[in-house]
């Protein structure tokens, strides 16, 4: 019995996990959800930026494996850009970012106006050589957008000298080029933030505790709590339940196979020399 | 229960359990859509890649009269000469090329951000349990590492609590891992049960 403990079919584990995930998202508990600090710093820079005299730079560095971490957060975000009416420059270092930048333009509707409340440059090639083109010269690095219009002539792109003219840089992503990146390229002083996954999580705290990432988007539960700030519920909030109860089940595992292995271990008669 | 009638999301469900059905045994169905996945995704790659580099190289070279750009197309076409055996010693000219750019990039920024400005931001002020916390635990960590020492007594023990710090920060490490994985399946269900079936 205890060596089963210790060693549960995995098919089990993953039907259990299944259903756990299934019902929440069906019908929905309604776990409350408290608002971490880094969300809330991300959602005061917004909060704080100027519709008339401020532009952000919004970077779509995600692909599609880890959309479902991400791709709410720069939904939630967009929402909170366009709500509040700052122009919104939209780039990419990862080719599938562009189609998502595409997505979220194209579900904003008519809150923005193409060229003049939002861009999608499009994608530029070469990981961290990209980036620093782009740090370099952020208007001439695109000579046509994403849809074929000429960048120079779109308004938006008009006082668009340097990266400085970017008030604030929010960088989604799941991988290269990513945070690392922006910071060794990005001049001193710039606000800049990132949203990005659960995983990486743990390696980008350091950054954010030395002041040099403004900010910080954790996940699917960051997307979650920047919906509460917004108070727009959406694909985050929608998924709570259902991420507390897996962790629920995979936690009742743990312990489970723990004390398993515990018990099996006195029972034997102490571990062996 | 509000089925999709687009063709693509009936293609997109079938094809997600199709490749969940790897949980259970590796068949045929798993390797279609494996292949269709990793075929879809190069062909995407290919063409993005293909229009930046006809929108960012040939059409200034050839249009806008941006002649500068003709050396590093140059040595573009040049790293495709390692496909030919007897001038495939040409290619290590533009990979040379680019792991110097690689570098040169990079190096700065890695000195100044990667490595002073932690550095700095370790020397915090040890006025707070936060504080001492972090400090210890940078410290012995580090302490963990520096081998010109032999590590016995009270330098065996300091290296101990880098080690159980390290263990903390995994198994931090591990349940972020959980929880970005369980992210993903709930992304998967969302789509199965509410793009298609329309359940959710």
């Amino acid at each position: 019995m205890l060596e089963r403990l210790q060693n549960v079919d995995r098919r089990i584990i993953y039907v259990l996990l299944f259903i756990v995930c299934f019902i929440p998202m069906a019908n929905p508990i309604g776990i409350p959800l408290e608002v971490n600090e880094t969300t809330q710093m991300v959602y005061d820079i917004v909060e704080g930026l100027n519709p008339s005299s401020d532009k952000v730079l919004f970077v779509m560095d995600y692909s599609v494996g880890g959309s479902a971490d991400v791709h709410p957060q720069a939904v939630a975000v967009a929402k909170h850009l366009a709500k509040r009416g700052i122009p919104t420059v939209m780039v990419a270092f990862v080719n599938d970012g562009t189609m998502f930048a595409e997505q979220i333009i194209t579900s904003l509707g008519d809150q923005v106006v193409y060229g003049t409340d939002v861009i999608n440059l499009g994608y530029m090639a070469g990981m961290e050589t990209a980036v620093k083109a782009f740090v370099e010269a952020p208007k001439t690095a695109f000579n046509v957008d994403f849809r074929g219009n000429s960048v120079a002539s779109q308004p938006i792109m008009a006082n668009v000298s340097s990266i400085r003219d970017f008030s604030f840089i929010i960088d989604f992503q799941t991988g290269q080029p990513g945070y690392q990146d922006f910071l060794r390229q990005l001049p001193p002083g710039m606000s800049y933030a990132a949203g990005i996954v659960t995983v990486s999580v743990p390696n980008v705290m350091p950054y954010l505790n030395s002041g040099q990432l403004s900010g910080l988007l954790q996940g699917l539960r960051g997307a979650a709590e920047y919906e509460v700030l917004l108070r727009e519920p959406g694909e985050g909030s929608a998924r709570m339940d259902a991420q507390s109860m897996a962790h629920v089940v995979i936690i009742a595992f743990i312990l489970i196979g723990n004390a398993a292995y515990f018990l099996s271990r006195n029972k034997a008669g102490g571990p062996k020399a | 229960m509000n089925v999709s009638t687009d063709p693509w999301v009936w293609f997109m469900g079938i094809g997600m359990l199709a490749l969940f059905s790897f949980i259970f045994k590796e068949n045929q169905a798993y390797r279609l859509f494996e292949h269709i996945y990793v075929g879809a995704a190069a062909g995407y790659a290919v063409v993005i890649n293909y229009g930046n580099i006809v929108d960012r190289a040939f059409v200034p070279l050839l249009q806008d009269g941006q002649f500068n750009l003709i050396f590093p197309v140059i040595l573009g076409l040049l790293l495709y000469t390692r496909f030919i055996k007897p001038i495939a010693w040409i290619s290590r000219w533009p990979m040379s090329f680019l792991l110097g750019i690689g570098v040169g990039i990079s190096v700065f920024g890695t000195l100044n951000s990667m490595l002073l400005a932690q550095t700095k931001a370790a020397m915090m002020p040890l006025n707070s349990i936060n504080n001492v916390i972090m400090f210890v635990g940078v410290l012995s960590v580090v302490f963990y590492f520096f081998f010109a020492v032999e590590q016995k007594g009270a330098a065996k023990q300091f290296s101990r609590v880098g080690r159980y710090v390290m263990m903390i920060t995994f198994g931090v490490a591990f349940g972020n891992v959980v929880m970005g994985r369980v992210s993903l399946l709930l992304g998967c269900i969302s789509q199965l049960f509410g793009d298609w079936l329309g359940i959710i």
